[in-house]
């Protein structure tokens, strides 16, 4: 069984944040109807294209239909009203002014439909100098202080290549609803739930408020990351590695000094403890980077990691995707689904994070194409072929 | 307390950062949470930085819950938890794989004393197949699910994110909203189930955009410095007071108002920039044009056109501006979380806002061990009974198992 089985969500998002969590939904089960302006999502001009299929658009909308409606003009209220009538999740992101103007603003749906739980992702929030301003990936992630996290004080600063900003929110908004959804079984009540990509990084982002607060000491890397240097990790022969000795048996911590060669550190104060202060996330990691490095240079990444491990630590290369993707572990957990494409054929997909004991695999239905579903949900929703071809004819549907 | 969650319990094993956030989270919205720690205590309790000597981690981790001490290698203390568990609705635990299961808590033991359990294990690579049960941390997730491999300037190295625990979060939301799928289904079942989340799960779905990028073109992405890959112009350009503006045209009607707004209206007609598609194409021959255009200026000046027509634009603000940044204030994207032992402390605040069922301030955490007499006499134990020494005879066999 899939638990969302039968609720019905109206998803008035586009991009990443919120397509990716109206996918989790659909992924669990619930019914997803995806309302596009005539032109499309604009994730679906996303690059890369292949086949004019965006790889993005194809990542985050699987198991949904599109109705593709003018936002713009003022014929489609009563399509959208007949929609919002019987959805009794609905997910936006085109902000308050938008919403009100097409009659889809919560005020309005949950005086029919009390039990209405309708999520709204904005980028920046409602409130505040900056309530209601257009955001970015990269936009929020300078905002947020990301940035400098990476790259070198003074150079020019760079992002992380994922898009965290926008991938946490759509999770985060997958859960929120998910919490009043299962507030509503219980009381027969929806609600509004409200979420920014700016609030929800800076709740990732606590520990770095926690540790300037006012800390005993200036140590830890969550005080120290601006000022040190980039972190390519440890270089070997052929890939660079992270490491751990996860503060094992000075025993087995000298073994690995010696059989690299760096017998004369064996007593030396840094390299105590499992030399916990220069191995991991220890203090001294960047000042004795270059002591391991000089004893790598000659061996590949499998052999450093392989004496590692022997030394009861933990280490793994600095993997590009195709290493990623190639390991094994990645079939063992399943992380990787093949989905029918119509015009893409079979195509690869990456599957959930989670695995239950009692809710089966989400469906792998292919992302519609655009308006692919307009002219049977306009059915559903009780027009006439007419009244459809009247839509058409005035650009109203596509 | 307020929030969606309101009535719901919840055993709380997690400890570090994947299931103690978790636990934080769940206690946000409204759960009751108990946090049961051993007799070391969390060991997130001694990461530096400290603050009144605990691991600041700890303190945030550990908001909103309730903090219990049980050594669960004591069959007494391990019974109290069972009677506990019998009053609960959710379980974490991050321990390694097995490691539960030793101590007396593994899902097909919790679930007989209570079948509605929600059981919710997170942990590295899982049990399962060739890494099943290694050991690991943010930074190795980060560098085994090619997050690492993402970040740097163009055709530079791959390098680390800094800042610790980033992909830690990401994990917690999924155990949240896998529990929250689990409360759910056990609505319609009547009873719990067990639910896994790896941290290589969570760090891949982070970079589903990324991965299927890869998945579909075969090309492994590399380091873009500023750069977006899916969307151009969508990057920092240097302005002429030496400060970086970030900016994001993420579609068409952006681009469009873009150009007119940085004295540049004749390259929305140019063929080689018309859609996106196109311009990520030729992004170099785009930032070319763009940066040569935004370094004629202060920021201030582009921050005020781009806002005016709507196209997205940014400072790269650091922590220490955004403490006192009256939008992170007034979103109480920030908050000071007041604690009875470690002084006040910042956090971030919470990504939600709930109409019907608002969320109740985020409550600092308390010392290990807090709630152990007032957790325990709730629920029926007397927490006086861990404190009598064993008596011999009847006894005796538990005695020598337990020192064995």
């Amino acid at each position: 069984m899939l638990e969302l089985e039968g609720i019905e969500v109206l998803d008035l998002t586009q991009g990443m944040a919120g397509p990716y969590c109206t996918m989790l939904l659909a992924d669990a089960g619930a019914h997803v109807t995806k309302v596009e302006p005539l032109d499309g999502d604009y994730a679906r001009r996303m690059a890369p294209l292949v086949e004019g299929e965006s790889a993005v658009f194809l990542g985050l909308n699987r198991n949904k239909r599109s109705i593709a409606i003018d936002l713009q003009g003022s014929k489609s209220g009563a399509i959208l009203g007949r929609l919002a009538r019987r959805a009794t999740v609905v997910v936006e992101d085109l902000g308050q002014d938008v919403t009100t103007r097409l009659g889809l603003n919560y005020e309005t749906l949950s005086k029919d439909q009390p039990i209405i739980v309708y999520c709204s992702i904005s980028d920046f929030g409602d409130r505040g100098p900056l309530a209601g301003a257009p955001g970015s990936e990269l936009v929020l992630q300078a905002f947020t202080g990301c940035w400098a996290g990476l790259g070198a004080v003074h150079d020019e600063p760079i992002r992380l290549g994922a898009d965290i900003a926008e991938i946490n929110t759509g999770g985060m908004a997958f859960a929120g609803i998910l919490a009043a959804i299962y507030h509503r079984l219980a009381s027969g009540q929806g609600q509004r739930v409200d979420i920014s990509k700016f609030a929800t990084i800076m709740h990732l982002r606590s520990s770095m408020f926690a540790a300037i607060t006012d800390p005993d000491e200036w140590t830890g890397r969550n005080l120290s990351f601006q000022l040190a240097p980039r972190d390519f990790g440890w270089q070997t022969k052929d890939k660079a590695i992270f490491f751990s000795l996860w503060r094992g048996a000075q025993e087995d911590t000298d073994q690995l000094l010696i059989a690299l060669g760096l017998e004369k550190w064996v007593s030396h104060p840094r390299f105590e403890g499992g030399a916990r202060d220069v191995v991991g996330l220890g203090q001294h990691v960047g000042e004795f980077r270059h002591v391991w490095e000089e004893a790598f240079e000659d061996k590949t990444s499998e052999e450093v990691i392989s004496l590692i491990q022997q030394a009861g630590g933990g280490a793994t290369r600095l993997n590009n995707y195709e290493e990623v993707f190639a390991h094994p572990q990645i079939g063992a957990l399943n992380l990787v689904r093949e989905m029918e494409h119509p015009e893409l054929g079979r195509v690869k997909v990456l599957g959930s994070p989670w695995e239950f004991s009692n809710i089966e695999e989400s469906p792998l239905e292919p992302p519609p194409r655009l308006g692919q579903d307009t002219e049977r949900i306009l059915q559903e929703l009780r027009y006439s072929r007419p009244e459809i071809e009247a839509f058409r004819n005035e650009a109203v549907i596509r | 307390m307020g929030g969606p969650l309101s009535g719901i319990r919840v055993f709380d094993l997690g400890h570090a950062a994947v299931g103690a956030w978790a636990g934080m989270l769940l206690g946000a919205l409204g759960a009751d949470v108990i946090k049961v720690e051993g007799p070391q205590g969390d060991v997130s309790l001694k990461n530096t930085p400290r603050q009144r000597g605990v691991g600041t981690i700890y303190i945030t981790n550990n908001a909103n819950k309730r903090a219990i001490t049980l050594d669960l290698h004591d069959l007494r203390q391990r019974n109290a938890a069972y009677q506990l568990i019998k009053h609960c609705d959710v379980l974490i635990e991050n321990f390694s794989p097995g490691a539960v299961e030793r101590l007396g808590l593994g899902y097909e033991k919790v679930a007989r004393i209570n079948p509605r359990i929600v059981y919710c294990s997170a942990n590295a690579f899982s049990s399962k197949g060739p890494m099943g049960g290694f050991r690991a941390y943010d930074p190795i997730v980060q560098a085994f699910s090619g997050f690492v491999s993402l970040n740097g300037t163009e055709g530079g190295r791959p390098e680390f994110f800094r800042q610790v625990g980033h992909i830690d979060k990401t994990v917690s939301s999924y155990v949240l909203s896998g529990i929250l799928r689990g409360l759910i289904a056990r609505e319609l079942t009547g009873v719990g189930q067990k639910i896994e989340v790896t941290m290589l799960g969570g760090a891949l779905s982070l970079q589903v955009t990324r991965v299927s990028e890869y998945l579909l073109t075969g090309v492994c992405p590399a380091p873009m410095a500023s750069a977006s890959p899916s969307t151009a112009p969508h990057e920092a350009f240097y302005c002429e007071d030496s400060k970086y503006i970030a900016v994001g045209v993420i579609n068409e009607s952006q681009w469009a108002c873009l150009c007119p707004a940085i004295g540049l209206p004749e390259l929305a007609s140019d063929a080689r920039f018309a859609t996106n598609p196109e311009r990520v194409k030729n992004r170099a021959a785009l930032q070319k044009i763009l940066a040569d255009r935004f370094k004629t200026r202060p920021l201030r000046w582009w921050e005020i056109q781009l806002t005016k027509v709507g196209v997205p634009n940014g400072r790269f603000l650091d922590i220490d501006d955004l403490i006192y940044h009256s939008h992170a204030l007034e979103n109480e994207a920030i908050v000071t979380l007041e604690t009875r032992h470690y002084g006040r402390i910042l956090s971030g605040g919470l990504p939600w806002r709930f109409d019907h069922t608002p969320l109740d301030p985020i409550r600092g955490a308390c010392k290990p061990g807090e709630f152990t007499g007032e957790v325990l006499r709730q629920f029926g134990v007397d927490p006086q009974t861990f404190k009598r020494r064993a008596v011999k005879g009847a006894n005796s066999v538990i005695d020598s198992r337990r020192s064995a």
